[in-house]
């Protein structure tokens, strides 16, 4: 039942168990890595939202993990890693193989069910960092020992594998707005789809013996609102729109300006293939081979764009409009000092000055007759 | 004139279709094994709360060999339960298959990483043309009664979450406040955070019956039927299940597969829980047998 479709993101064609299908538009996201503080705030708005009920106890449609230790479950990364083996990039293409071109006979993806305790860390290596820090460090660029923080929802992929491998087409992804969703009333909890799924961000529910995941808040998703964990980012780390494929992208559109036109953003694991519609902005403090593994081998572009943001006003115009507002961004324009975030129909949204105003205050408050001194 | 033409065209290209790998792969083999099952009439009410009981082990059995489930990915690597032992009677309005099998571990937990035993007795809906007897084929549905060791450990009132997890903690239920009558409001709310129970996903477990009725057309088409008559009962004794799963013999659901006529033909699927088994990972007959209901 294979089929031949193609991925951008590895830029080649590779087999799938279903054919090439795309949304009219896909769900995105873009997170920056750099600003996240790992103040969970996204993780509880999103517990609080969905998975409060019993049964939900030890789900977290949305966790933040510390890399490069951090993870949950624990061990996801190494062990789909491991299984994948050797993930080889070409000049211009991935040339290992994906998951569902490495799937084992008789399966349908390659796989790994992570077990009960696997689920019950949901933030082990919390703040640990790379190694040890040895007498007579000191700061540079990347980092001699560094760590940083993951934030991760469902990827909504392009290709989900959990779709792939529901033996009863259970999972389906919603032609309107590519968002990935298990139909409660007809799955039968065989967990095909936790196996499946290489990031494991399918959760089991004890309780109602069906299996569960991230529903990219639909119901804000229709009304062109933020989902709660992009609303909630005190860091304003998070910024949610809709991409499209790379010789379709719109210069004015911020996921595609950030993912295909800067190409700052990046996608976890590409080599997965599973086209996931989350994208990173990586971490500049961290090491850059660490980072080639997780986002492909256009990090270090990415990382040097990143660093000229401050020469570049649309680029830093559209950075300081992420988590500007609760409302979905569409379309963005940089103008006079200014970023103006619209909707899809050109209403302005929100603005914010690529400066902060500052105001300088004179050195005596000649009304007073005392100087203005800060002496604490 | 038109037609002449149009027919001879769409003869060649259904033709040409046939020899496609897709086609092939919808030809499913449908093979027809040499055992019998025979029911054998018993008037009076079947034994059907005690599968341990002498009155079904003293009836003579039929050895049922299983393979692994190997045409749909994903498929069954390992072989897990090997034969089943098979008797069946009938009174005439009800029959029923008693399956007894070796089991060294009684699996009915559900979590994450456990699953459960199981085991289904499956019928064509058309005697006369039986399908590929592992999940049936387009338009040739078969019908299904399944049994699970967690379907029915749920109904006897076990709780998977305190089972697994006795001495978590948590936090109130803002709509279950300790002491208080729950409000239908607040039932309402309650429900509404388990999804699957508000949809009414029937598999519920402690909601769906011990001895599930299913219809399937092919993998991907398998409903749970909204009339379920089926009754059952599995025992774990000393490294064996004991499992006995009825049915009536005549019933008006079009979903049913008749066994009025006297005779039809029978297969069996096995799960077993400590091997991962679950879904289309299972052991199956390598066909259909015949089924003969004495009378």
């Amino acid at each position: 039942m294979s089929h031949e479709v193609f991925n951008w993101q590895i830029n080649r064609k590779m087999t799938y168990w279903y054919p090439e299908h795309r949304p009219r538009r896909q769900f995105a996201g873009v997170f920056d890595i750099n600003k996240c503080i790992a103040c969970q705030t996204c993780s509880l708005a999103c517990k609080t939202t969905w998975t409060s009920g019993k049964g939900q106890e030890l789900m977290f449609w949305n966790s933040v993990e510390t890399k490069p230790w951090g993870s949950y479950p624990t061990g996801w990364d190494v062990k789909a890693l491991s299984l994948l083996g050797p993930q080889k990039w070409g000049a211009d293409e991935y040339v290992g193989a994906t998951v569902f071109e490495a799937a084992p006979k008789g399966e349908r993806v390659l796989q790994y069910q992570p077990e009960d305790m696997d689920w019950c860390n949901v933030n082990l290596g919390e703040d640990e960092c790379s190694g040890m820090i040895e007498k007579g460090a000191y700061l540079k660029i990347p980092h001699a020992v560094w760590f940083f923080y993951l934030q991760r929802i469902c990827n909504h992929c392009t290709y989900p594998a959990c779709l792939a491998a529901c033996p009863r087409g259970a999972i389906y992804k919603r032609p309107e707005d590519g968002v990935v969703l298990i139909d409660q009333k007809n799955c039968n909890g065989h967990r095909e789809c936790m196996k499946a799924c290489p990031y494991k961000r399918i959760f089991f529910n004890v309780v109602t013996g069906t299996s569960e995941k991230c529903i990219a808040c639909y119901p804000s998703l229709e009304s062109g609102k933020s989902n709660r964990c992009f609303e909630t980012c005190i860091g304003k780390i998070r910024l949610q729109g809709w991409i499209n494929t790379p010789e379709k992208a719109q210069e004015d559109n911020p996921v595609d300006f950030l993912v295909h036109i800067r190409k700052v953003a990046l996608p976890l694991y590409p080599q997965f293939g599973t086209e996931p519609n989350i994208y990173y902005i990586p971490p500049k403090q961290a090491d850059p081979v660490f980072l080639r593994q997780m986002f492909g081998p256009g990090v270090d572009k990415a990382i040097a764009t990143y660093k000229n943001a401050k020469d570049d006003p649309e680029l830093l115009g559209l950075l300081l409009l992420q988590g500007s507002s609760d409302r979905i961004i569409e379309r963005f324009k940089v103008k006079d000092g200014t970023a103006i975030g619209y909707t899809a129909k050109g209403a302005e949204i929100v603005r914010v000055p690529l400066k902060e105003p500052l105001y300088v205050r004179p050195y005596k408050d000649v009304a007073l007759d005392v100087f203005r001194h800060n002496v604490t | 004139m038109q037609r002449k033409i149009i027919f001879p065209i769409l003869t060649v290209l259904l033709l040409l279709w046939y020899c496609t790998p897709e086609a092939s792969a919808q030809k499913k083999e449908v093979k027809i094994l040499p055992e019998k099952i025979v029911s054998k009439f018993q008037s009076g009410v079947l034994q059907l709360t005690d599968p341990t009981s002498s009155l079904w082990l003293n009836l003579p059995a039929n050895t049922v060999k299983l393979i692994p489930q190997d045409v749909q990915e994903p498929k069954l690597a390992q072989p897990a339960i090997t034969s089943l032992k098979v008797r069946s009677v009938n009174n005439g309005t009800w029959i029923a298959f008693h399956i007894e099998w070796e089991d060294a571990t009684e699996d009915f937990n559900l979590r994450a990483d456990r699953y459960s035993d199981g085991v289904a007795v499956e019928f064509p809906l058309n005697p006369k043309q039986p399908p590929d007897h592992r999940m049936g084929s387009e338009k040739e549905p078969i019908h299904l009664l399944l049994w699970k060791a967690s379907q029915q450990k749920a109904k006897e009132g076990t709780s998977f979450l305190a089972l697994n997890y006795p001495n978590r903690w948590s936090d109130y239920s803002p709509y279950e406040l300790p002491g208080s009558a729950v409000s239908p409001a607040r039932a309402a709310d309650i429900k509404n955070l388990l999804p699957a129970v508000a949809l009414g996903n029937p598999i519920v477990p402690g909601t769906a019956p011990v001895v599930e009725e299913i219809y399937a057309e092919t993998w991907n088409k398998v409903l749970v039927q909204e009339d379920q008559d089926a009754k059952g009962k599995g025992t774990w004794k000393d490294g064996r299940w004991y499992v006995v799963i009825a049915r009536p013999l005549f019933t008006p659901d079009p979903q049913d597969a008749p066994l009025d006529g006297g005779s039809s033909y029978v297969s069996f699927a096995c799960w077993d829980g400590v091997k991962a088994n679950q879904g289309p990972r299972k052991m199956v007959t390598e066909g259909w047998l015949a089924l003969e209901i004495g009378k």
